[in-house]
């Protein structure tokens, strides 16, 4: 695995969290270990130039945290209404971010709309990898799918 | 600036540009949000407006599509628009420059890189 696309998506990701919610990225430890269903995911679709799914998941105590420094401390009903849209948000964002460092200068892309669910989303078939890191002492992931990335091998184009 | 109008069909969003705004100094201006670009227009209709600052990929009308319209209306076309987005590359950002914007960041935006682009209309 290209240990420069590694960086790739650890930088989008800390990029992300430190300019919306000034959290730091770290490496995943054996203490970020959670509960599959305390998690919230956000899937997203990249259509063109090419064709890949990410998945972005994360606690629900995390995305409450960045909500929290965001939204400068919501009511709670407000935070359950904005979650959704946060975590769209965030998962746009880093898509975004990743797409701008890993295509050519002047190639376009096109993304999907965010999809968010509590549980683990179905995704597309075919070569997937995940990273996962530690925001706050909560785990975060990222999953990519998709031939658009790993075209035969498993390693990025 | 008195007025500024931010669109972007999240509220997330929203909140960071309005925050990344009051971080350099903007926080005293009066902050309309919207989701999208035809409300952006009826509420950059209804009073002055100092800045836009519109997201790209939205609902309804998208930001470009907004960023033809302030520059096509001659009682807006002096309104500075930044466009953020997260779909931005170099051929993007001259294609939104031709048609006017002030300025193109992308996500996800600083108060840094906000002021930096902004410094010029707040002199």
């Amino acid at each position: 695995m290209s240990q420069n696309f590694d960086e790739l998506v650890r930088h989008s990701i800390a990029v992300t969290l430190e300019n919306m919610a000034f959290m730091e990225v770290l490496p995943q430890s054996e203490e970020t270990e959670t509960d599959a269903e305390d998690n919230m995911s956000a899937r997203l679709l990249i259509l063109d130039p090419l064709q890949a799914e990410m998945v972005l998941t994360l606690p629900v105590r995390l995305l409450t945290n960045i909500i929290d420094v965001v939204h400068a401390f919501p009511e709670d009903d407000v935070v359950e209404q904005i979650r959704s849209d946060m975590l769209g948000e965030l998962l746009n964002t880093v898509a975004g971010r990743l797409l701008n460092d890993f295509l050519p200068g002047n190639q376009a892309y096109r993304l999907g709309l965010p999809e968010v669910t509590l549980e683990q989303p179905t995704v597309c078939e075919g070569p997937s990898r995940t990273w996962e890191y530690d925001v706050e002492g909560e785990p975060l992931a990222l999953t990519i799918v998709g031939t658009g990335f790993f075209p035969e091998d498993g390693e990025p184009a | 600036m008195k007025r500024i109008v931010i669109a972007d069909d999240s509220a997330t969003a929203r909140m960071v540009i309005r925050r990344c705004l009051e971080i350099i100094g903007l926080g005293d201006a009066g902050m309309v949000e919207v989701p999208n670009g035809r409300e952006a227009l009826a509420r950059l209709k209804e009073a002055p407006t100092d800045l836009l600052v519109t997201d790209l990929n939205m609902p309804i009308m998208d930001g470009e599509t907004l960023l033809k319209w302030v520059k096509g209306s001659p009682k807006l076309t002096d309104v500075p628009v930044v466009v953020i987005t997260s779909a931005g590359n170099p051929a993007k950002e001259a294609l939104l420059s031709d048609l006017g914007a002030f300025a193109v960041l992308d996500k996800p935006i600083s108060p840094a890189t906000l002021l930096k682009k902004l410094e010029p209309l707040m002199q």
